[in-house]
């Protein structure tokens, strides 16, 4: 089930590089630096409000930092959203 | 003590408009020293602080006479604050001490380039930040050219709680030509240019917006522009102060996050003036969804601004169409246009009229410089109205090449005359001259701010319409952008591949978003290696142009040396290059 959350979190961070950044989703590689995207400032504390609303989690915008690549990333953000879906229940 | 026991709210109103903006505070924290200045709001849109007249009264003062026992009057002093209530108290305690502010963008974790040519450049020899961040500051700088600094830990300054404005403290007679901060958000990179603002430019242009739009003391705002940046730190700070309004602020990130925390915060306080760049208000269409917007009523929203990009009538028609349901009403909108040389306001308003847009023929446009109406309505380039120019100012349409006025409906370079134009940028002779020193053969005696804004004055409707850029500069975001800097990090994004040159232009895209692109030349060595190396290359690129400038690069194009557009003297011709591109005529290698 988590496998299957995170991978839905992956796809969505894909979209956004993909529709925000204007990369081929080919070339999206999730183990590459989101840096290497042309990920900015502005634009990452842009995806973890996209992110917050689809998997109703509240994000810090410091993530995108300390998990820079798609698959650290989504695997976080996956652990705060479950821990948070725990914690409504 | 002031030598009246009161002074009647037109009175005071009056005063406030004129004083510096110290000035005013001290009057306004005398009159009505309990009421709530700011209210600053965290990350979740909650109250995380707030300052009261009194308060800021008292902190900024607190700073001036910290201040005041060491250094100079006239010494430069840099403002290293995150957003929050901190800044303003120590921005203040600079003007009541007679130095000179120098705000500026917290440097990034990797770069402090950018913050030491500024400060090298303004000359400054003290800087202030916060307890919770000067540790990292001193350390950031440690390396550098700017190591010497003389810190202050601003928040560390104690002020008095029982000290109360006196009549002195207005300052009613100051000179309105004494230097109160440098704005530094002109410039490249590597030129960096300090706006010089006076008090006296200050208390023009607040007193222009307030009059133009007719606020007052209960024209409450909402507002969440950075600091260091002229509409957030002008209009975000210091109009309050003047109006005697409560505000309330947020960080620019927890608007970009959610920007329906803004929306609910404009709803919540009742706020009547708010806005931002034309981005703003596309975040929110795009990132609208009714559900978080339960319960919110904008029908309080008057003035929602809209300046410092090109606005765009499709974005406020969907901005519109989507929060009308909220009561938000289409006569709030009001774009404006300004920027820093002119302390921040040229024109907008009236308020509460129909929004106007103008379509125009490109190709008479582009050809003759003139307004007319296409042959078919969807050849047209629609315009947005920037609203009718301050009555304290002049803004005359000039021919760049000949120096002569154009009529009404015609094109030309914007040029400002006025009081709230600045009078320099800091030790700056050549560029000073070039762009604030600008003369009419019809107004002998009077000088022009030449913006480098393309434009046009309405002959009806006495709007000023702002159709591009004279020069290269990018405009994304609401930050002006200089090709050169972002060229610059092209060029040194990867150590094994170095191209020769590039140009760097944008492009608006098909949804009237800029679109940045890079065409970059590939000589014989660089082409070989292409076929292999032109991803990496190409994220190497991206990556650079992202930490560097924030923002992100559109299209990667490679190009044959004989392909890329130059001067005789080897300037790369960014227009030219534009003009091939768009129209389908630049050859592009396929890697």
């Amino acid at each position: 089930m988590s496998g299957l959350k995170s991978a839905l979190i992956e796809q969505r961070i894909v979209q956004f590089i993909h529709t925000e950044l204007h990369v081929d989703v080919d070339d999206i590689d999730p183990d590459v630096y989101l840096g290497d995207f042309g990920l900015g400032s502005v634009a990452a504390v842009k995806l973890i409000g996209i992110l917050e609303d689809a998997f109703s989690a509240r994000l810090s915008p410091t993530l995108v930092f300390e998990h820079p690549t798609i698959a650290a990333l989504s695997k976080v953000v996956e652990e705060i959203a479950s821990r948070a879906a725990a914690q409504r229940r | 003590m002031f030598a009246k026991t009161e002074m009647s709210a037109a009175e005071t109103f009056s005063a406030a408009g004129r004083l510096p903006v110290h000035g005013a505070l001290a009057l306004r924290a005398w009159a009505h020293p309990a009421k709530r200045l700011f209210t600053f709001l965290d990350d979740e849109g909650e109250e995380s602080g707030h300052l009261s007249y009194l308060d800021l009264w008292r902190h900024a003062r607190a700073i001036g006479r910290a201040l005041s026992a060491r250094g100079e009057a006239g010494e430069r002093v840099m403002l290293f604050f995150p957003p929050g209530l901190d800044f303003i108290a120590a921005f203040l305690g600079c003007l009541m001490s007679g130095r000179i502010a120098v705000p500026i963008n917290l440097p990034t974790r990797r770069r402090a380039d950018r913050c030491v040519k500024i400060i090298l450049d303004s000359g400054a020899t003290a800087a202030m930040a916060p307890s919770s961040l000067i540790g990292d500051m001193i350390a950031t700088f440690a390396e550098t050219e700017a190591a010497d600094l003389n810190w202050i830990e601003s928040t560390a300054v104690a002020a008095d709680p029982r000290e109360i404005p006196e009549t002195a403290d207005a300052q009613f007679d100051f000179d309105p030509n004494g230097l109160a901060f440098l704005q530094y958000t002109s410039g490249s990179t590597s030129s960096p240019k300090g706006v010089m603002v006076s008090h006296g430019n200050i208390s023009t242009n607040l007193r222009m917006m307030r009059d133009s739009w007719a606020l007052d003391h209960e024209s409450d705002m909402v507002f969440w522009q950075p600091h260091h940046h002229d509409m957030g730190l002008i209009l975000g700070q210091l109009l309050p102060i003047v109006l005697g309004n409560h505000s309330v602020l947020m960080a620019p990130n927890t608007f970009v996050r959610q920007p329906s925390l803004w929306l609910r915060a404009i709803s919540r306080y009742r706020a009547k003036l708010a806005g931002g760049p034309n981005f703003a208000y596309d975040l929110a269409v795009e990132r609208y969804a009714p559900e978080k917007l339960q319960g919110v009523d904008l029908s309080c929203w008057d003035i929602a601004l809209n300046g410092a990009d090109m606005v765009r009538a499709t974005t406020l028609e969907r901005f519109h169409a989507l929060h009308h349901a909220h009561g938000f009403r289409a006569e709030s909108f009001l774009p404006c246009f300004g920027l820093a040389e002119a302390t921040l306001y040229v024109s907008g308003g009236p308020r509460q009229r129909k929004t106007r847009v103008v379509t125009a023929d490109p190709a008479i446009l582009e050809q003759e410089g003139r307004v007319a109406p296409p042959a078919t309505p969807a050849e047209g380039r629609q315009f947005v109205g920037c609203g009718e120019p301050s009555w304290e100012v002049e803004v005359a349409i000039v021919d760049p090449e000949t120096g002569r006025r154009r009529g009404p409906d015609e094109t030309g370079e914007v040029w400002i005359s006025g009081k709230s134009v600045a009078s320099g940028y800091w030790r700056n002779e050549a560029a000073t001259s070039r762009s604030l020193r600008a003369r009419l053969d019809d107004a002998p005696g009077k000088t022009f701010l030449r913006t480098g804004d393309l434009g046009f004055l309405g002959g009806q409707d006495k709007q000023l319409y702002i159709c591009g850029r004279l020069k290269d500069l990018i405009i994304c975001d609401g930050r002006n952008l200089h090709p050169e800097d972002i060229e610059y990090s092209i060029v040194e994004a990867s150590d094994a591949l170095k191209p020769q040159s590039c140009a760097v232009f944008a492009h608006d895209d098909a949804n009237e978003k800029p679109c940045i692109v890079a065409a970059i030349e590939v000589d014989r060595d660089l082409k070989r290696r292409l076929a292999a190396e032109a991803k990496p290359l190409q994220a190497a690129i991206r990556a650079a142009v992202a930490n560097d400038h924030g923002v992100t690069l559109g299209r990667i194009l490679f190009v044959l040396p004989s392909n890329m557009r130059k001067t005789t003297s080897g300037k790369i011709q960014r227009g030219v290059m534009r003009r091939l591109y768009l129209d389908g005529e630049l050859e592009v290698l396929q890697p």
